[in-house]
């Protein structure tokens, strides 16, 4: 029952991660990052619903703690799709970048390896013993699949903002595989995650800010004057 | 309740501080936070041991022990702050002073959290917190340390928060999932083998990079070299323990469910090759801070391998926590004023140290003795436990490998700082005056990690066996003897790595 939503929601999810390793266009980045933050804030009264049959989900719960849940949820798709793009968007104007990002191996092959992450991630969950229930839907591949395309962006990309970027996108993979836990790691604490990757970013914006006031167009290939 | 408030007063004192409008007061409120955290601390451990009551947080042996630690150094170093300051005085120190107090309440939520979650986002922000401090110089340089350190950081505990969640999964196939780790610990036998293992892989790197372990290390040289001698002591005595702290609470679940012996050889071959990495390096380098960086890797390495050995191996790992912290708060501070001294952190263009400022040269050269294990100092104790404990346990070839790389760093990092403490002060120059404000917290320090090399408080190893005893030793019960047995054999007939 569950997986009729959360497949397609997770297929999207790792489209995304498609779209993410391929384009070059830092706006348009920005955007689908955001937009797969919103995805997967959305998925987590759905799955709440799905995955907690005994306490019978949603309809179940006393009113404080549905307006708890709601306002949580909002909380952190506020953070993952408004606060922390506004902020990108901000540093580009203040820190005045080039508008698109280059990779070090070039698209196609980052590509290439994306997909072969994903297979890799798909035939890897399916060799780990997984609990009653959860062997049917894509949730853990997914995740594991958005952790490895986070990464890729992270180590591809040359300026300083496409790496910001892939380490967002690997914290929604984690955030993925969070879904899977929801008794584990309650949503106050999933929403402190969620607090902590934004400061992340907030601090990390402002060091993109000096870095390209220090070196044009904020390119970490010129931090590379410290060694032994 | 007491956990909430240790770290709410440091996150209070952050925010009184940034209010305060004049620089040179500034540092002073930050030694009276410092000052109320150590003695709300010191009423804290003095409480007697309860079942835990908040859902969070909660002060059990090991929390006692790592909060009294990082209490004391804090407070040492920030009696060295204001007159360090005051040779920075052209410069706002508002965010590093706040950064300070925050980077405590930080840590101190590590040391408390009960859930292993909410060990990772205190984790985080301690980085986060500690960022703009390494990046006070606002140089060229700084600020590629900065930025190395906050995305290698952050990306490296990212793995560790994935780590924590396979934890977490491995508990969902017998029952309720959980992160609290008195939870996780009562119900190990029952956790999936193939989830918790992948679990500790993904903590060991994550929080390993931010322990500084080889090869995940390459921001902490960067780090500790460019940012104020303050800093560098906090990440190097403080913030890495924060990390390893990480690692021990899930070491203990992993050992607890009876996969030691899997995990083990891994953290024994990280270890070892932490300090080979070390060692090499610190025979290599004339950066007097990058020098005293390495040592922190090759420590780092220290406390992994006497994880790696296990049984005694593991308080001996987490007594070094204490003596190598302590040691390195000297180094680094003394560090910090022969460069004030001298202009320049290249130990080429150093000579005559011990002339040309006495206090801080003998500092540096008797804390060089404590650091590479010289008897009469704290870390001469630990190292001698963790050998000990390696021989004891079978890992004679790993023993052997620890002694030689003990005596590498000890002849690198020897003819090096000799060399540059000994001979005649630089012609033209006098003794530079020395402020007591920075020699005496350093003396502090120095006094106490050599007393502690004679005499080890019993509360001390009573909290470390506390919370260590039950997991590890365990294992020595009859019921589990034939368990620990098969940890022993694996490690004398499997092919041994390192």
């Amino acid at each position: 029952m569950i997986s009729n939503i959360v497949d397609p929601c997770m297929v999207l999810a790792l489209l995304l991660n498609f779209y993410l390793l391929g384009v070059s266009r830092l706006r348009m980045l920005i955007f689908v990052v955001a937009l797969q933050g919103v995805l997967l804030g959305l998925m987590y009264p759905i799955v709440h619903q799905g995955f907690l049959p005994e306490s019978g989900g949603l309809t179940t719960m006393s009113p404080l703690s549905l307006l708890r849940l709601a306002l949580l949820t909002a909380a952190i798709m506020g953070i993952k799709g408004l606060l922390i793009p506004k902020l990108l968007f901000k540093a580009i104007l203040l820190a005045d970048i080039r508008t698109t990002i280059s990779s070090v191996i070039g698209f196609v092959p980052t590509l290439l390896l994306g997909g072969i992450g994903t297979g890799a991630a798909l035939i890897f969950a399916q060799s780990l013993p997984l609990p009653e229930g959860h062997q049917h839907h894509l949730l853990i591949p997914a995740a594991f699949a958005t952790v490895l395309a986070g990464f890729l962006m992270l180590v591809t990309r040359r300026e300083a903002l496409g790496q910001v970027l892939g380490y967002i996108v690997m914290e929604n993979g984690i955030f993925i595989f969070g879904l899977l836990l929801i008794e584990a790691v309650p949503l106050l604490v999933e929403f402190g995650v969620v607090l902590d990757l934004f400061v992340g970013v907030f601090v990390m914006g402002i060091m993109v800010n000096h870095v390209s006031r220090a070196f044009p167009e904020a390119s970490t290939e010129h931090l590379t004057t410290l060694r032994e | 309740m007491l956990a909430s408030l240790l770290i709410l007063v440091p996150g209070v004192a952050a925010a009184a501080v940034f209010a305060v409008p004049s620089n040179r007061w500034r540092p002073w409120v930050v030694t009276c936070g410092a000052a109320c955290h150590t003695t709300l601390t010191c009423y804290a451990v003095s409480t007697p041991f309860a079942p835990p009551t908040l859902a969070w947080f909660h002060l059990d042996g090991l929390s006692r022990y790592f909060l009294v630690f990082i209490t004391v150094f804090f407070l040492i170093l920030t009696t060295y702050l204001p007159s360090y300051l005051a040779n920075n005085e052209h410069r706002s120190n508002r965010v590093l002073c706040a950064c300070l107090l925050a980077s405590l309440a930080a840590m101190t939520a590590v040391i408390v959290a009960r859930h292993l979650a909410v060990l990772w986002i205190a984790v985080e922000a301690t980085t986060l917190a500690t960022a703009p401090c390494i990046y006070f110089e606002h140089n060229p340089r700084a600020l590629e340390a900065t930025w190395k350190y906050l995305v290698l950081c952050s990306v490296g505990i990212a793995l560790a928060l994935l780590g924590t969640f396979f934890l977490a999964y491995s508990s969902l196939h017998h029952g309720q999932p959980t992160l609290l780790f008195d939870e996780l610990i009562a119900q190990a036998g029952e956790l999936s083998p193939e989830w918790l293992r992948l679990s500790f892989i993904f903590v060991l790197v994550g929080y390993g990079t931010k322990m500084g372990l080889a090869p995940m290390h390459t921001w902490l040289p960067d780090a500790h070299s460019e940012s104020p001698a303050v800093v560098s002591a906090l990440l190097s005595g403080a913030l890495l323990n924060c990390a390893f702290l990480g690692i021990v609470r899930v070491y203990l679940v992993v050992v607890a469910a009876g996969q030691g012996a899997m995990i083990q050889p891994l953290l024994v071959f990280i270890g070892l090759f932490s300090m080979a990495f070390a060692a090499v390096a610190i025979c290599r380098q004339r950066d007097i801070k990058r020098l005293v960086a390495y040592s922190s890797v090759e420590h780092m390495g220290m406390m992994a391998f006497g994880l790696g050995i296990g049984g005694a191996g593991v308080p001996a790992a987490l007594l070094h926590v204490m003596h190598n912290g302590l040691t390195k708060g000297v180094l680094f501070l003394a560090a910090g004023n022969i460069y004030h001294a001298y202009g320049t952190r290249s130990m080429d263009q150093m000579q005559g140290v011990l002339r040309r400022v006495p206090w801080s040269g003998w500092f540096f050269v008797v804390a060089f003795f404590v650091i590479t294990g010289a008897p009469g100092g704290g870390p001469f104790v630990s190292e001698i436990m963790l050998l000990s404990a390696a021989f004891e346990h079978g890992h004679l070839a790993a023993g052997c490998l620890f002694i030689g790389l003990l005596f590498l760093v000890f002849i690198g990092m020897g003819s090096t700082v000799l060399g540059c403490a000994l001979g005649p002060r630089p012609l033209a120059t006098s003794a530079e005056r020395e402020p007591w404000g920075e020699t005496l917290p350093i003396l502090a320090a120095l006094l106490l990690v050599i007393s502690l090399g004679f005499y080890t408080p019993p509360f001390v190893t009573d909290w470390i066996h506390h919370t260590v005893a039950a997991p590890t030793t365990g294992l020595l019960v009859p019921s589990a003897d034939a368990a620990w047995g098969t940890t022993v054999h694996s490690f004398t007939t499997t092919p041994r790595i390192g």
